[in-house]
């Protein structure tokens, strides 16, 4: 047996009650969209429209899109990064420093935790499509990963140079030795 | 244009390199401000004013240098050299004080020079004609009433060197404005001999022949002092051995007495005559017989006019010496002695000391000094000679007295005394002041000592390193438990440490880091000396080696190897020290010349290689049992001038030859030093490319001189191929052209003269070789690890980058700067001999890859080149003598110091002078500016105040939680 709906649950779902005679002259608050007293068929109608709810395949469709949007976040930052890593120039200090740190340290970080990331989006349905995005998420982490190198290169800490590696080249040693009595 | 000068001083001075903080001068460099031996008759006492009572002693040394020292401290109040510079065998030189006028007069060569007493300014000069030579320098006396104040005139003679000039007496006036009057004597050839004498109204010009026609008598023209002319002539007899200053037949000139005193070698009589006397007569003084062969007689006499006319005789005998006082009578020209001073053992030196109407004789000898008076022989003091160094042997060979007397029987002696050691000291009533090491002067050759004996500590980390780890750790952990005996002991110096940071602690914390260097010197005067020269120059030992050492021969080489310093001579001759105390440990006799000495590895131990004259090589006697290693080179010049290869093994083969053009001469020779660590093999470029140093202990920099052409060679001294030549023209004939060469740059400076304008400049010139001119190209070697100089691809030449630039002054010697590792910028030291000091001059600013003609681009700038400058200014701050007046430096030696930032610097020649530099700046031992006692009361209020603050926080975090 089904317990009688409470009141408010009736009122709910039967949407607004008709206005008074004389109430219908007081416009609606703005943003209002149901400036009309729904009744029989149309309204009815209206709501099973609005309630529907979303199929599996629909929420799928979202959870994919969410998922592409936070796998190509990454992407957005780029352009921001390469901006503060030019205003930030190629001296040793502490801002560039810490700049280069956090170009490292985000991007490694995030492709740790990539599928605590994609947690929210995990579906059976979407599992198998999930793969190709956090793959291109990883990709879009590893982009700015590759910025930070490149901005540790150009601040000239990557050994890339013939003078990086300076010190452990050995001065040639002549096999015959000459003596000069050139006097004290 | 003018303004790349501004541009270039300004961006010298944004250089972070300083030759030496201002807070380091004075303590960390030291110097022997030197006169060389002074002269016994051109050394005295003497009051610079006559307002005060204070004296000051002046002298010409040997190497004619004329200074005043100060007698309280021994400190040079100044000097002047009258040849320019220090020179070795001066002629003779003479010097006179003028009475009461503050004026010191001084006579050497062709120039009579005229000094202020008191801060040695020329006052005026003259010079003597051309072709003649000062032989005699005289003050007239004083006489008449209106010369009081005016300044005494000069009597100079000069005498010819050849024969077709005259001799020439003139005298000057004392204020510079000339000559009053000139006597000229056409008949003095220049073999015989002359010489001046003055009394108040005459003066007499006494000239001998010697040679096969030399008469026993010398002739004596009496010139009227104030018109010149001409009073009277005669001759005297005298004997062939004259007695007086400076091996004149007269003497006594400025006593207003002046006599002739000869003697016959061996002979027991003095022949004396009076020259006051109008006919002078000859009087034969016989000496007393002390059953003696004499040796030597020398006359002492007081220089004042008003002093009694007495004389001392001091004889040298075989065994004995003693001392005949004469006393003359000047009417009737004839001498008496008047007592005789007992003969001793002992070597003495007499002074001779007018004071007012009496004159005291001093006798000085190793033990005592005793003063008489000319009067009578009573002995008016006598003083032992206290804090004496206990070396036997040193005894005055001569010395000048100042006697003052303090009332009635008491007086005060002072003594200034050049011993046989080459110490010039002042002895104050037997007490020695001061002593000044004059024999440094003469210092022509130097070793650097090996460091002192091996460090206990150094030698326990060393057992540590050799055995297996666990034993020893076990080793470390017990060192470390026996350490902690100490500790109390430690713990107690601390505050003591921290509280007391005197200067004197500080230096000897600096010469704990630094270590200690010690210095072997070895003079011409046949001595080895040893100093410390990172501790303020002090001395260690001296020795004497004339007696090794066969009259002719000089030091060559000194080699220092296991604590023995071999010593070897020109006659081939060896001496071995013990480096430690001077000791002599062995004395080889010579098998034949040697101009130079080389040492190359061979087994079991360093063979040493004789170089002759011709440039012939030959293994030195004394490594017979050493064979020398094959495959080795040895390069040697000989004395005409060409350079030349030897393959030495089992036997001397000659290699290679390079004779330079006709009419050139190979002068100077340099390599690099034995010691010549490179920190990088490549120079990196702004790009942070590299490019390739060419290092190679085996190119040499020969440089060649024709008349006034200079050719640089570098060769490769294996193979004996010329690499690099460069050439300059326009050479100005003899001026100094010295080189350095290091690393893979080398420098040399010259003076040339441009023809256009005839404008002399001196240039220094730095090169440097590099693998290849590309960057990140080793050549075709690569990066093998050895090579033979014989194979394919070891014949590329380097690529040579050099620049010239023009210097202020002209160098007499360079050399470079040395540490440890070599990680520590090198220096280019330089004397300048214009302006007496030793210049510093930084790589950076010294770099032939300077951007000529453009600003540096970005990357040249990274790597701190600067834009060229012909003009190279001597920044006053990179000069390391700051101060101080070096004279006569000849070589800089540099010697690295236990600290890598630091290397040791000694100069000699007559100066001596050390420092220490750090041309990459001090960043291994913290600065002066380091407050110890500062970091302490840091430390201990930081931490009072944690403790004040702690029940504050507590309560404060109480009350918050309540608060919640």
């Amino acid at each position: 047996m089904v317990a009688p709906q409470p009141k408010w649950v009736l009122e709910l779902n039967s949407g607004l009650p008709a206005k008074s005679k004389h109430a219908t002259s007081i416009p609606d608050p703005p943003g209002l969209s149901a400036s009309k007293p729904m009744t029989g068929k149309q309204a009815k109608k209206s709501q099973a429209a609005g309630r529907k709810i979303p199929t599996t395949e629909e929420t799928e469709t979202l959870k994919l899109k969410k998922a592409w949007e936070v796998a190509l976040a990454p992407a957005k930052q780029l352009p921001m990064q390469a901006i503060m890593g030019y205003m930030s120039g190629n001296s040793l200090q502490i801002f560039s420093i810490m700049m280069v740190f956090m170009l490292f340290k985000n991007p490694i970080q995030a492709i740790s935790q990539t599928n605590l990331a994609f947690s929210r989006f995990e579906s059976p349905g979407t599992r198998s499509q999930m793969l190709g995005i956090k793959a291109v998420y990883v990709l879009m982490q590893c982009l700015l990963l590759g910025l930070g190198i490149y901005k540790v290169n150009s601040m000239g800490l990557l050994p890339t140079t013939r003078s990086d590696w300076l010190a452990w080249e050995t001065e040639r040693q002549p096999l015959e030795r000459a003596y000069f009595a050139f006097g004290q | 244009m003018r303004w790349y000068g501004v541009l270039s001083i300004l961006a010298s001075l944004l250089l972070p390199t300083r030759a030496i903080f201002a807070d380091d001068a004075f303590h960390i460099d030291y110097h022997h401000a030197l006169l060389g031996s002074p002269q016994a008759h051109a050394t005295f006492f003497h009051k610079p004013q006559t307002s005060t009572n204070a004296s000051l002693l002046y002298t010409i040394s040997d190497k004619a240098v004329l200074g005043a020292v100060n007698p309280k401290d021994g400190s040079l109040l100044w000097r002047q050299p009258l040849a320019g510079r220090p020179v070795n065998n001066a002629s003779s030189s003479f010097l006179v004080a003028g009475e009461r006028d503050g004026q010191i007069i001084s006579g050497y060569g062709r120039t009579v020079a005229c000094w202020d007493a008191l801060n040695g300014r020329l006052v005026w000069d003259y010079t003597v004609p051309e072709g003649t030579t000062i032989h005699g320098l005289q003050a007239i006396p004083v006489g008449g009433s209106n010369t009081n104040d005016l300044p005494q005139d000069i009597l100079v003679l000069a005498t010819p060197d050849h024969s077709n000039a005259h001799a020439i007496l003139s005298r000057i006036a004392g204020d510079g404005s000339g000559t009053r009057w000139e006597h000229k004597d056409s008949s003095l050839s220049p073999s015989s001999s002359a010489s001046i004498a003055a009394s108040s109204q005459h003066v007499y010009y006494i000239t001998k022949s010697h040679g096969l026609l030399a008469s026993s008598k010398a002739k004596v023209v009496t010139l009227d002092g104030t018109t010149g002319h001409e009073a009277g002539q005669t001759s005297v007899a005298v004997d062939s051995d004259p007695l007086g200053d400076g091996g004149e037949y007269s003497t006594a000139s400025c006593s207003g007495f002046p006599f002739l005193i000869s003697a016959d070698k061996g002979s027991k009589s003095v022949k004396f005559s009076l020259l006051t006397n109008p006919n002078p007569k000859v009087v034969g003084l016989t000496l007393d017989d002390k059953g003696e062969d004499i040796e030597d007689i020398t006359v002492h006499h007081a220089c004042d006019v008003t002093a009694p006319t007495h004389f001392l005789l001091h004889i040298r005998g075989k065994t004995c010496q003693w001392a005949e006082i004469y006393h003359v009578d000047v009417k009737s020209g004839g001498a008496t002695r008047a007592y005789l001073l007992p003969a001793t053992e002992e070597k003495s030196a007499f002074a001779a000391t007018g004071s007012g109407s009496s004159v005291y004789f001093t006798r000085s000898t190793e033990s005592e000094v005793i003063l008489y008076s000319s009067e009578s022989h009573g002995q008016l003091g006598r003083w032992q000679k206290t804090s004496f160094r206990a070396t036997p042997g040193i005894s005055p060979s001569h010395t000048v007295a100042e006697v003052v007397s303090k009332g009635k029987a008491s007086f005060a002696v002072r003594l200034a005394e050049t011993s046989q050691s080459g110490n010039w000291s002042l002895v104050r009533n037997g007490e020695l002041l001061w002593t000044r090491p004059e024999m440094l002067a003469y210092v022509n050759i130097a070793a650097w000592a090996e460091d002192a004996g091996p460090d206990a500590l150094a030698e326990e980390l060393d057992l540590e390193s050799s055995v297996n780890p666990l034993t020893g750790y076990i080793h470390r952990v017990k060192r470390h438990l026996t350490d902690l005996v100490s500790l109390p002991s430690y713990l107690q110096g601390v505050p003591e440490t921290i509280v007391k940071s005197s200067p004197e602690s500080d230096a000897i914390a600096r010469r704990n880091l630094v270590g200690t260097k010690t210095v072997i010197l070895g003079s011409r005067r046949h001595e080895l000396i040893a100093l410390d020269a990172t501790n303020a120059g002090v001395f260690q030992w001296q020795t004497d080696l004339s007696s090794h050492i066969s009259p002719g021969a000089e030091m060559k080489s000194i080699v220092v190897d296991e604590g023995r310093a071999h010593v070897y001579l020109s006659d081939g001759a060896l001496i071995v020290i013990n480096a430690s105390n001077g000791k002599v440990i062995e004395h080889q006799s010579g098998h034949g010349p040697l101009s130079n000495l080389v040492r190359i590895p061979g087994g079991p131990a360093p063979a040493a290689i004789k170089v002759e004259a011709d440039g012939t090589p030959r293994p030195a006697e004394d490594s017979a049992a050493v064979h020398p290693l094959e495959g080795n080179t040895v390069v040697t010049i000989s004395d005409d001038g060409k350079a030349f290869g030897w393959a030495i093994g089992q036997s001397v083969e000659k290699t290679w030859v390079l004779e330079p053009r006709d009419g050139t001469k190979i002068i100077n020779a340099v390599a690099r030093a034995e010691h010549d660590p490179v920190a990088s093999i490549g120079k990196v470029l702004g790009d942070r490319s590299v490019l390739y140093k060419y290092l190679s202990p085996n190119v040499a920099l020969l440089i060649a001189e024709s008349h006034s052409d200079l050719t640089i060679y570098l060769i490769d001294a294996v193979t004996g191929a010329v690499l690099h030549t460069s050439t300059h023209q326009a050479i100005v004939p003899g001026t100094d052209i010295p080189a350095v060469m290091s690393e893979n740059w080398y420098a040399y400076s010259f003076t040339s003269r441009d023809p256009a304008t005839e404008g002399i400049a001196t240039q220094l010139v730095i090169a440097e070789l590099y693998e290849s001119s590309i960057p990140n190209d080793r050549g075709p070697l690569g990066s093998r690890t050895n090579f033979s100089e014989f194979s394919v691809d070891a014949g590329v030449r380097p690529h040579v980058i050099s620049q010239a630039f023009t210097i202020p002054e002209p160098i007499s010697s360079l050399a470079v700067s040395q540490t440890a590792q070599g990680i520590t910028t090198r220096q280019v030291l330089a004397t300048l001999p214009n302006s007496n000091a030793i210049v510093g001059i930084p790589r950076e600013i010294l770099d032939a890859r300077r951007p000529v003609d453009r600003d540096p681009t970005a990357s040249e700038r990274e790597e701190g080149l600067m834009r060229y400058f012909a003009n190279l200014e001597l920044d006053p701050k990179h000069f390391l003598t700051h101060a101080r007046e070096v004279v006569g430096v000849r070589k800089i030696m540099a010697s690295p110091s236990l600290l890598e930032s630091t290397s040791v610097i000694f100069a000699f020649g007559h100066d001596v002078f050390g420092t220490q530099i750090a041309p990459s700046l001090a960043f291994d031992v913290l600065g002066k500016g380091f407050n110890k006692g500062q970091l302490a009361l840091t430390v201990v209020a930081l931490f009072a105040g944690v403790l004040a603050l702690r029940p504050l926080a507590r309560k404060k975090t109480v009350e918050g939680r309540w608060g919640q």
